[in-house]
């Protein structure tokens, strides 16, 4: 039964014209328009020297250490720099941050930029007071160890910063959650209260779960072929970066399409409204997904991290997005399996819930 | 040659289907109403009732699908629930609405649907044929069902609830909205399926079919069984039991008098020049009605005399007619 169910389930997904379209050539359609609209702007995320203006007065401040500070950041390409009487650069947008001493630095509006300028200095401030008390309590430590010239930032990936590359990731989240389409679709196969076709599985004798796990696992296997295929197109047409872990990268892969199929089981059976509905539902739930994991936006995520978090440990697509940007950036795989322990959480509450309002043995509706 | 049914081969009945009390309600709507009734082997029930009804509710009810609020049910001897696969494995429906893959060809969806109840491929290949032949849809077999025209797609949905072969098979409406050729071919295929030893419940709110092919029917109306016997017996069972029919220009008072006179007439209807006398069981009624005609000097054509259908038996116990 579960070979017989199975193969015509793949035969019926396969030949569903309109759910490969929206499954597979949609996002294939949006990642060429996104590499059309951001392709010229992927160099723009190499890190370029941030423009500041430091204030002439910084001599009177009497810190001895900061001016080295900010001749390594120079050095380093981090920071550079223009001196300046007054704020006039920074009120000329000229500059990002118009510094006057350690702790005092002016910045015009929030940004990425201005946000390195003041956690650099920050943390110059914190090796400054620990240097201070060590200087207090240990008096003859040698304090030029401690102040030892440091790389402030490192880039330890390897990677070149790429905009479209976040982009894509976002894509490739947002095409796993599209999956609710192959999920939807076979549960309206075998939940007697939602079709005819349904009934007539349901009136057969065949065991309820050995049909729908055949048809579950035909439903994933397609998700994971559609997400191969766009991954695929993207690596090779689009040129977008995955790095070169690919058993992790295939195992995201492997649990967001089943995350998205569980997602359309969940949508399914958890209530009674039209298909129609459901299906709006669920481009709708994707794309506000998409959007709150950045698809749209970039800085959303970023947003979103620092003033809640939670939403974004609940958002798949967010989830997807950032195992592969730390897949392809970080060096170790702890913020992948972070993601991928999320990930897995919410696709067993979403099979879980799902089998909940698949329990019932029959329909006081139809 | 008519094609003899099980009970006119006089094969030995035991009883397929016993609902005993059946309640269904949908909050403050009963649609089923103390319900009971039962089919014996090899035998065709017709379930005969308008729209909304009951029917399809107690045919849900009967597979296991609905939950019910009152009464019980028994298919071979056994009370019946969802989980019982092995009383399932003996019954095919084929409900009211198409329920077929458009990814998949005919051929393929009887396959499919067959194979869910017989796992053999040799013995399903035969089976999935043999539903082919019946159905008569040999030339389309490689077709879409959106390809076919809307009898031969009723047709297919036909295929795929009977293809199995199971001992009961319940059509519920299974020609609503079919040609009439279609429709003859549905009929046939269901005495042809019975005549092989198939006990068949058959929902419809055309009472020329049930009237055509069912050994026994229950007219329900609202939930509750009004009546129930065979064609003649609940044709026999009312006051009407001749209806006459001519047409004439408009009678004087004197003419109509005279008429609404004869003996066992129980009324006359009026519509233009159509006029239309019910009346009690008797003889001579035409002859009496003719003469008088011919008394008065009263020119008319289109004479006619029928028996009555189920439909005066349902306007007669319910007041108002089926298709209402």
């Amino acid at each position: 039964m579960f070979k017989h169910t199975f193969s015509y389930i793949i035969k019926i997904l396969l030949r569903s014209r309109q759910l490969v379209f929206w499954s597979l050539v949609f996002p294939v359609i949006i990642g060429l328009l996104f590499k059309l609209a951001l392709g010229n702007i992927s160099n723009a995320g190499k890190f370029e020297p941030i423009p500041v203006s430091l204030s002439s007065e910084i001599e009177k401040e009497g810190d001895f250490y900061f001016p080295i500070f900010l001749d390594n950041m120079e050095d380093e390409g981090v920071f550079k720099i223009t001196e300046a009487a007054d704020d006039a650069l920074l009120k000329d947008k000229k500059v990002v941050a118009h510094i006057i001493s350690p702790d005092k630095v002016e910045v015009n509006s929030p940004s990425i930029e201005s946000s390195i300028v003041e956690s650099l200095l920050n943390q110059y401030l914190g090796y400054r007071e620990a240097a201070i008390r060590v200087m207090r309590d240990f008096p003859n430590t040698d304090i030029s160890k401690l102040l030892e010239r440091q790389s402030l930032i490192e880039d330890v990936s390897g990677r070149e910063m790429n905009m479209f590359n976040t982009y894509a990731y976002t894509l490739v989240g947002m095409q796993s959650l599209y999956g609710y389409a192959w999920g939807l679709t076979i549960i309206y196969l075998y939940q007697a209260n939602l079709s005819v076709k349904a009934r007539r599985n349901a009136i057969a004798p065949t065991k309820k779960s050995v049909v729908i796990f055949a048809a579950t696992l035909a439903a994933w296997l397609m998700n994971m072929a559609v997400m191969a295929v766009n991954l695929l197109v993207m690596r090779f047409i689009l040129n977008v970066g995955f790095g070169d872990r690919l058993i992790p990268v295939l195992g995201l892969v492997a649990l967001s399409a089943l995350t998205g199929v569980a997602f359309g089981i969940f949508l399914g059976v958890s209530n009674r409204r039209p298909i129609e509905t459901k299906i709006g539902l669920g481009i709708v739930l994707t794309m506000t997904m998409s959007f709150l994991a950045g698809m749209m936006f970039a800085q959303m995520k970023i947003l979103i991290q620092r003033n809640a978090p939670i939403i974004n440990q609940l958002n798949p697509v967010a989830l997807v997005t950032d195992a592969l940007y730390s897949l392809y950036f970080y060096p170790g795989l702890e913020r992948y399996w972070l993601n991928m322990t999320f990930l897995g959480a919410i696709t067993i509450a979403l099979l879980a819930g799902s089998t909940f309002f698949m329990e019932r043995k029959n329909y006081v509706n139809l | 040659m008519p094609i003899k049914n099980t009970a006119e081969r006089g094969i030995t009945l035991e009883t397929i289907i016993n609902i005993s009390g059946l309640v269904k309600r949908y909050k403050e709507l009963t649609a089923v109403d103390n319900l009971s009734l039962s089919v014996q082997k090899g035998r065709i029930l017709g379930l005969l009732g308008p729209n909304g009804s009951g029917k399809t509710t107690t045919i849900h009810c009967l597979l296991g699908l609905l939950a019910y609020d009152a009464g019980s049910i028994e298919l071979f001897g056994e009370a019946m629930d969802s989980s019982k696969s092995h009383i399932k494995a003996r019954i095919g429906v084929v409900f009211q609405e198409v329920g077929v893959f458009d990814e998949l060809t005919v051929y393929e969806n009887i396959d499919y649907f067959c194979g869910l109840y017989i796992q053999d491929k040799q013995k399903r290949r035969q089976m999935v044929k043999d539903a082919v032949d019946l159905v008569q849809l040999q030339d389309f077999v490689k077709f879409r069902p959106k390809k076919l025209s809307g009898g031969l797609y009723r047709r297919l949905n036909i295929a795929c609830g009977i293809a199995h072969k199971p001992e009961l098979i319940i059509f519920d409406e299974p020609t609503v909205a079919v040609d009439p050729q279609s429709r003859n071919h549905i009929l046939e295929g269901i005495q042809k399926l019975n005549a092989e030893g198939a006990t068949i419940i058959y929902t419809s709110h055309y009472m020329e079919e049930v009237d055509q092919i069912c050994d026994e029917i229950v007219i329900i109306d609202q939930g509750r069984k009004i009546a129930e016997g065979t064609s003649d017996s609940l044709k026999a069972s009312i006051q009407t039991q001749e209806k006459i029919r001519f047409t004439a220009d408009p009678l004087s008072e004197a003419v109509i008098s005279k008429l609404k006179a004869l003996p066992g007439l129980l009324e006359l209807k009026i519509d233009e020049r159509t006029h239309n006398l019910s009346f009690e069981k008797g003889e001579g009624h035409i002859i009496r009605l003719v003469r008088t005609l011919q008394e008065e000097g009263v020119s008319y054509d289109a004479l006619t005399s029928e028996r009555p259908s189920l439909n005066d038996v349902f306007l007669e116990l319910t007041g108002k007619a089926l298709r209402d």
